[in-house]
């Protein structure tokens, strides 16, 4: 019996073996242009341009699971309670307004991240998500140029909101369509260059473990993704999952050092300890404790000396430095 | 194509000698023709993916990334990734299903509508399946290749393939007769 309805399925599915035969003009033109671009490889020195395609796709959004969209839930109540506090004070607005324009060291910062945070939330598709986060991304990578080239000290929280924004593209472009997803992966890929040399021209003294990790983890990230994309057997898919999980892991070893995530409250690294476990920073700086679950509120009982949720948005960005 | 004449043209190929190059499309360019019109329907798109599959080809070869062995079973998975992301830039089969359907309500239902109505679900029957079934299924029952072509192919010993196709077979009786699932 169970032969037979084998059968049965494999004579349903032979119906797609009935294929009109290929057309020979289709079949020779096809050839020759193949001989061609063979013969033009042939007398080319350097590499051709790649031509694949590049698009993705998939489903987790860890980024909420962790930054809570850049925002733990205290840090997010008592940011709102401020921004509520301050409009009511000032009566416009003007604050709000005034707190774009500032960066990463200013007392309006978190203001600024706040304002984001909740034009996140006002978003009603995943196209509308990604040109947000595509743009936030863009902001920290302006943010860390200005900080740059004043040479300014550059807090450790813009760096893991950096990477955190990228980790949020690359989520994001499994929800949107290839054509999309290859759009923002191309710019996402100039964003982290841009950042990388960013950081390369950070002057020695206010280089920090961080910095230097977060530079050298860039550097890697894009050599990865253009070693995937020249990659034939790897599909849009494949490429963009690969990349995550890289990002995905980086982010995580900072967080948890080698603990996975999963495994109850931890207490994050201090940043360059990836590896070891005692939750302290070599600058002095540690992390707040956060609980690694999606559906359990972040806790904020950490030792933090005012970093803040490690994403950006918490009222303790630049209060630290 | 013995596994020795496939070696053969590999390292002909990689030194883009033309006329290995061009024994290899005209011993392959059809079946993967084939492969793609199974699984999209649709000639343009099946001449795309080929042209595509040979491009990337040499590509790899011109940054002396080429497969060492197992060319056609190569290629093919070149034309299976491609395929897949034909699915993903839109919804063909959905268009493609509506538009039958509309041409079965608008006029009398014609045979052909009706068998183009029915390769689609299959055809999507197919594509719901995990990748690796997909693979597995496509290859052994519509080209008729081997299990240990099929196993070299995907990295995985011969058992493993069988495995994989009864759990395909399993799921497309699952979608495609499911009142006989219990028999």
């Amino acid at each position: 019996m169970k032969v037979s309805r084998e059968e049965e399925i494999i004579n349903r599915i032979s119906v797609l073996n009935e294929i009109p035969d290929r057309s020979p003009l289709a079949q020779n033109s096809g050839k020759q242009r193949f001989l061609a671009e063979a013969s033009s490889l042939l007398n080319t020195v350097s590499n051709q341009n790649n031509l694949r395609h590049t698009g993705w796709n998939t489903k987790q959004n860890l980024i909420s699971r962790y930054f809570r969209k850049e925002l733990t839930p205290m840090s997010s109540a008592l940011i709102s309670a401020f921004l509520a506090v301050t409009m009511l004070i000032s009566g416009t607005g003007i604050t709000a307004v005034a707190a774009q324009s500032s960066n990463a060291n200013d007392l309006l910062y978190p203001m600024k991240l706040a304002s984001e945070d909740i034009r996140y939330q006002l978003t009603t598709n995943s196209y509308e998500e990604l040109k947000l986060a595509q743009e936030f991304l863009t902001r920290r990578t302006e943010e860390l140029k200005t900080l740059v080239e004043s040479g300014d000290q550059v807090p450790d929280q813009l760096l893991l909101n950096m990477q955190a924004q990228v980790l949020n593209v690359l989520q994001l472009c499994a929800k949107v369509d290839a054509e999309t997803a290859a759009q923002a992966m191309a710019q996402l890929r100039q964003q982290m260059t841009s950042q990388e040399q960013l950081l390369t021209q950070l002057r020695t003294a206010l280089q920090t473990e961080l910095s230097l990790q977060v530079q050298s983890r860039l550097r890697d990230q894009t050599r990865l993704m253009d070693q995937l994309m020249s990659d034939p057997l790897m599909n849009q898919e494949q490429i963009r999952q690969e990349l995550q999980n890289q990002v995905q892991q980086q982010i995580q070893q900072q967080l948890y050092g080698t603990q996975q995530p999963g495994e109850g409250t931890m207490t994050q690294m201090g940043p360059g300890e990836p590896n070891t476990s005692n939750g302290q920073g070599t600058n002095g700086q540690g992390y707040q404790s956060v609980t690694p679950t999606p559906t359990v509120e972040d806790s904020s009982t950490g030792s933090g000396s005012g970093h803040g949720s490690p994403s950006g948005n918490s009222g303790g960005s630049g209060s630290g430095h | 194509m013995s596994i020795e004449e496939e070696k053969r043209l590999i390292v002909l190929a990689g030194q883009m000698n033309m006329d290995a190059l061009s024994e290899i499309y005209d011993s392959y360019s059809p079946g993967i023709y084939r492969y793609a019109m199974r699984l999209t329907g649709n000639t343009q798109s099946s001449e795309d993916c080929v042209s595509d599959v040979f491009s990337r080809f040499l590509q790899a070869l011109g940054k002396k990334q080429g497969p060492k062995e197992y060319l056609r079973a190569y290629l093919y998975r070149i034309a299976h990734n491609w395929i897949i992301d034909y699915y993903r830039h839109e919804p063909h089969m959905v268009s493609i299903s509506e538009r039958f359907k509309m041409q079965m309500e608008e006029n009398s239902p014609s045979a052909e509508a009706e068998r183009l109505m029915k390769k689609n679900h299959i055809r999507k029957a197919i594509l719901d399946l995990p990748e690796d079934q997909q693979r597995v299924v496509v290859l052994r029952y519509l080209d008729d290749w081997d299990f240990e072509e099929i196993a070299s192919s995907m990295k995985k010993s011969s058992g493993a393939v069988k495995a994989l196709l009864h759990r395909g077979l399993t799921n497309l009786r699952r979608t495609l007769l499911p009142d006989k699932e219990d028999i």
